[in-house]
């Protein structure tokens, strides 16, 4: 472990106050943050790789990164799905040059070792040239990922030993993520790959808006709510719950408008039926009365359960989105964004919702990109030196007391304009920089 | 009538955020005159910023500019739509008394209190 000090000897622990909501700019640029988050943080906690369905058959790999290393995640023939670092064990070649795939062995591309679907060495070039006591090919297998498990068809991974399983580590959260994912018996699958983009900017600008943020939309998305695609009035969308789920995992959960279609988040209403059955009573009541979620799974996988119109004339209409921002530098961020629908859902709702989110989001969506300019924007001033002699501000609504009797777990404050889960969030970003284990 | 400030406080043509009961006023001194607004935008819902008036003498709103007469709340520049509502106002013996006006009949609910939930007309077409 690296000192939890920076070299001018600020301890990490000084850049966040999260009882008086002030967060220091330098956690968005500072070279040493990166560095120190990439050891602490995405080294050790459970990062998502990749989703079941996206790797069905047997030898179906998809390339992934974790804590900046490139990995493949591949579905063994033997029928478990293993991660792996993407490298080879002669050289260190990339191993696999594709983003996806299926293969019956994995030929390294430099001198040709080759690997099986799970993982081990079968076959090295010239190997007779090789005396047998240097060349144990049983322990020149590919470098696994350390912890690798599946929540619901999530699969996450983790470089840590010490981490907590991943059901511990997801705790209370995985109330609210059935809601979502596993609210039907076939449960949600993505919808082709991800899209893959870069922004300039640090990831926390990211997954600070996706804690739960309903309150940029009137000025972010002021020429999508000036064009009627936004209700008319700004507090129509404050209503709902900041809901700590457990430590840094957080979310929002808001009502849409008093009429049925905005019920269950808007599913189609031949889904519903499936959802009063797969869900506890508690979880059902919580999906019939809100319409928007959007939260993050600490530290970096965030999601959207939201109902957009994709144009000035359709219908709201609803889609899933799981997304990951992947830091690759202190102030560049790679994003992965899958959307996801139920396995049980029809041709023509798979074709609405798909639409609903190309349209609105990814890299080329209306809402994405308005948030992409702040983001960027807001990396870019605060990595000046003068800026960082000053704080952000994170106050809004931190004197609503929390609502003992929400029918859920964790902790819940009533209305969504707030930064209670921002705060959620920094905190527990603070415990991992600065604890050795922040999971106790 | 809610006393809201000392008319000796009021600068000319400076806009002056007071609090009347249960309403935020916007009030402005012209002359011997103080006229009270309601101090929330009509549009996005933000609170008029205390401070000098335009060089027309109209209130504008900080967010998206917005305009209003301070003398009869009336819209004067896009983008919002509707008036800001007239208070009446009395001056006795040095101090500026404001009529809160009645409490909302249909007030919006408020989205911190436990359970609340938005109202239809919140939402337009949405709902």
């Amino acid at each position: 472990m690296t000192s939890s000090t920076m070299t001018d000897t600020t301890d990490f622990a000084a850049l966040v106050d999260e009882e008086r909501g002030h967060i220091s700019r330098r956690i968005y640029a500072d070279p040493q943050v990166y560095d120190a988050e990439q050891e602490k943080l995405f080294r050790r906690a459970w990062c998502f790789l990749a989703h079941e369905s996206e790797v069905p058959n047997p030898g179906d790999y998809v390339e992934r990164q974790l804590a900046g290393e490139r990995i493949l995640v591949i579905h063994g023939k033997d029928g478990v799905i293993r991660a792996f670092l993407n490298s080879c064990r002669h050289r260190g070649m990339r191993l696999c040059r594709a983003d996806k795939g299926n293969a019956t062995f994995l030929r390294c591309p430099y001198h040709g070792w080759s690997y099986s679907s799970e993982g081990e060495l079968v076959s090295v070039f010239a190997e007779e040239l090789y005396h047998e006591d240097n060349l144990d090919k049983a322990d020149l297998g590919l470098i696994p990922v350390t912890q690798v498990e599946t929540y619901k068809g999530f699969i996450f991974g983790s470089w840590s030993a010490e981490t907590p399983a991943l059901t511990e580590y997801l705790g209370d959260m995985r109330f609210y993520l059935d809601i979502l994912v596993a609210r039907t018996p076939g449960g949600v699958e993505v919808v082709g790959p991800p899209q893959c983009w870069e922004v300039h900017t640090n990831w926390k600008f990211a997954t600070d808006n996706f804690t739960g943020d309903n309150f940029h939309l009137y000025t972010a998305h002021g020429s999508v709510a000036e064009l009627g695609m936004l209700p008319p009035d700004p507090m129509a969308l404050s209503f709902g719950n900041l809901i700590q789920a457990h430590k840094g995992h957080v979310l929002h959960i808001v009502p849409g408008p008093p009429i049925p279609q905005a019920e269950y988040f808007g599913v189609p209403m031949e889904l519903r039926p499936l959802i009063e059955d797969t869900l506890s009573p508690q979880q059902a009541d919580l999906a019939k009365g809100h319409a928007f979620s959007v939260g993050t799974v600490f530290p970096n996988l965030s999601f959207m359960q939201v109902m957009v119109q994709g144009d000035l004339y359709s219908a709201p209409t609803p889609f899933l989105s799981f997304r990951i921002w992947q830091p690759t530098g202190p102030t560049t961020t790679k994003v992965w964004s899958w959307l996801m629908v139920e396995k049980e859902a029809s041709p023509e709702y798979r074709k609405a919702t798909y639409e609903a989110y190309v349209r609105t989001f990814g890299p080329s969506g209306i809402f994405e990109q308005d948030d992409m300019e702040n983001w960027e924007e807001c990396t870019r001033m605060n990595t000046g030196a003068v800026a960082q002699r000053y704080n952000l501000h994170h106050g809004m609504a931190l004197h609503v007391p929390a609502d003992r009797d929400f029918p859920g777990p964790g902790n819940a404050w009533p209305g969504s304009y707030g930064e209670r889960t921002q705060l959620c969030f920094y905190g527990e970003w603070k415990r991992w920089l600065t604890m050795e284990e922040p999971w106790a | 009538m809610v006393r809201v400030a000392a008319f000796a406080d009021l600068a000319e043509a400076r806009l002056k955020l007071v609090r009347a009961g249960h309403a935020k006023l916007a009030i402005v001194r012209t002359g011997e005159t103080v006229r009270a607004v309601s101090a929330m935008c009509t549009h996005a819902r933000i609170f008029l910023a205390p401070g000098e008036l335009t060089e027309d003498g109209l209130i504008e709103c900080p967010m998206h500019g917005a305009k209003f007469s301070p003398d009869d709340g009336s819209v004067r520049c896009p983008p919002a739509t509707t008036a800001l509502t007239v208070h009446e106002v009395r001056l006795i013996d040095g101090s500026v008394f404001a009529d809160p006006g009645e409490e909302p009949v249909a007030a919006l609910p408020d989205s911190t209190k436990p359970g609340a939930r938005p109202s239809a007309s919140q939402w337009g077409n949405w709902g």
